[in-house]
Order: C-alpha cells, then structure tokens, then sequence
C-alpha cells in the first residue's frame, strides 16, 4: 500500500521530446517525508538510536534532512500485527511515531522506502511527496468554530427588554394567581 | 447562510496527515469523513483532507472503524 505520489502523469509516450521530459523528471530533486512507526518493544532509551538508523539510511542515499521530529510514544488507533524472524505475528496496540523531511532525488527514494520498511525494528513506514514549508501545525491548530453561528444581539430577541420596557417589573406569583382567578371569574 | 471554508479561513494550504486533531475534526464517531454538504470545506481541501486522512489511517494514528 502506497501513496506515494509518482510525479507528473499523462506524458504520452513515443516522441523523442517525451522521452527526455521522462528522464530528466526522473531525476528531478524532491521534498519527502517519511513516517516511521517503531515497535513498542524496543525500550525508550534505545528509541533515538533506531531513529538515528533510518536517518543514516536517508543520509547515506544523498539526502539532506530538512526537518525531523524525534520518535514519541503514541497510542494506535487499531492493532497492527507484523511477521517477525521466526514466522509468527506480533500485535501491536502501541508504536514510537516519528518522521523526517529531507530532499532526495527521486531515482533513489524506492531504495530508501524499501531499506527503511526492511529494518526489524520498524513497524510500518510512510513516504509522501510533499513541500519544503512546515506543513505540520501541531497545537497551532485553530479551533473550530462553527461557521454559521452568529452571536445575536438581546435586543433583537422577540420579547427581550428593549429601553422603553426596562421600568416594567416581574409579577409575583400572588398577583398571577390574582390575575387568574379574575379571568376564570370573568369566564374567559 | 454561506458556510465557509476552515482552511481557507485560516490560510491553510496543506493539510498534513500528522496534525490527527485537526482531521478528527471532519470525522464522525464511526470515523468516517464527513462529506463538504455538512462541513462547507472547499473541494480542494476536501481531496486534500481525504487524503490526509487516509493516511493517518495507515499509520494507525486515525481509526479506520471507529465504535
């Protein structure tokens, strides 16, 4: 499962004038970012370690690393299981999320998506085109107010105390039982 | 009245797969993406919170059926 996007598409084969658009978009500098997700196994201090394996492997391909956010411990949203050396399947309910931003050229990225799934440690790993600019915002994230909510003013609430109203007093429960007991009288 | 758009409001041009609280915002308590008719983001946004959220999916931080 992949959702890496494979730059341009539609370039239609057979002319010359194509074939070099081909080769030379192929070999064209990105921006990428791979997600990691290592195995809750591993104990926390040994985490940064791991981390530093997938970054060497990144590095050692020719990248530059752009940014990168070091492994935290993160909850799943469902068990994920992975085959381990001797045939079986491990469960995991908890995973060390990290990723890294780096620029690579797109010939070499395949070799890189597939030397960081093959690390034992690695539980799964995700590789998406994307920009230069921080993209992740975090706990900047804006609230969510909902957009057709409008504040209304009291005043243009039917029944609401306009200015000229303001002198007007509650009634009383007594002077309502009164008003009643008049009505019922009068046989309204 | 005219919904608008969330991320255009707060100039948001990219929707990362990372920021979860964000994207569970457009979610409903299945986990299911809610459709632009209810929450007025843009199309453009919405292919891209689609995406987003496919994503956080696979990486076991969204929930792909939530109960």
């Amino acid at each position: 499962m992949s959702f890496l996007s494979k730059g341009p598409k539609g370039i239609s084969g057979g002319s010359q004038a194509a074939k070099i658009l081909m080769t030379t978009t192929h070999n064209e500098v990105s921006v990428y970012e791979i997600g990691y997700l290592i195995v809750s196994a591993i104990p926390e201090e040994k985490v940064p370690e791991e981390a530093d394996a997938v970054k060497k492997i990144i590095v050692d391909a020719g990248a530059t690393v752009i940014t990168d956010e070091t492994p935290h411990r993160e909850q799943l949203a469902y068990t994920i299981s992975k085959k381990n050396l001797s045939g079986g399947y491990e469960r995991h309910d908890n995973a060390y999320f990290g990723w890294i931003k780096f620029e690579l050229g797109s010939d070499k990225i395949e070799t890189v998506k597939k030397a960081v799934e093959l690390l034992p440690s690695v539980l799964r790993a995700l590789l998406v085109s994307t920009v230069r600019e921080d993209t992740y915002l975090g706990k900047r994230a804006p609230a969510l107010v909902p957009v057709s909510f409008v504040p209304i003013a009291p005043a243009t609430i039917s029944g609401a105390l306009t200015d000229d109203r303001k002198d007007i007093v509650p009634a009383t429960v007594e002077e309502m039982d009164k008003s009643i007991d008049n009505m019922v009288k009068e046989g309204i | 009245m005219k919904k608008q758009c969330y991320f255009s409001q707060h100039n948001i041009k990219h929707i990362d797969y990372k920021d979860t609280e964000v994207l569970k915002k457009f979610l409903n308590p299945h986990g299911r993406i809610l459709s632009r008719k209810r929450t007025g983001i843009a199309a453009k946004y919405q292919r891209q919170l689609a995406m987003a959220v496919k994503r956080a999916r696979f990486m076991g931080l969204l929930p792909y059926v939530a109960s």
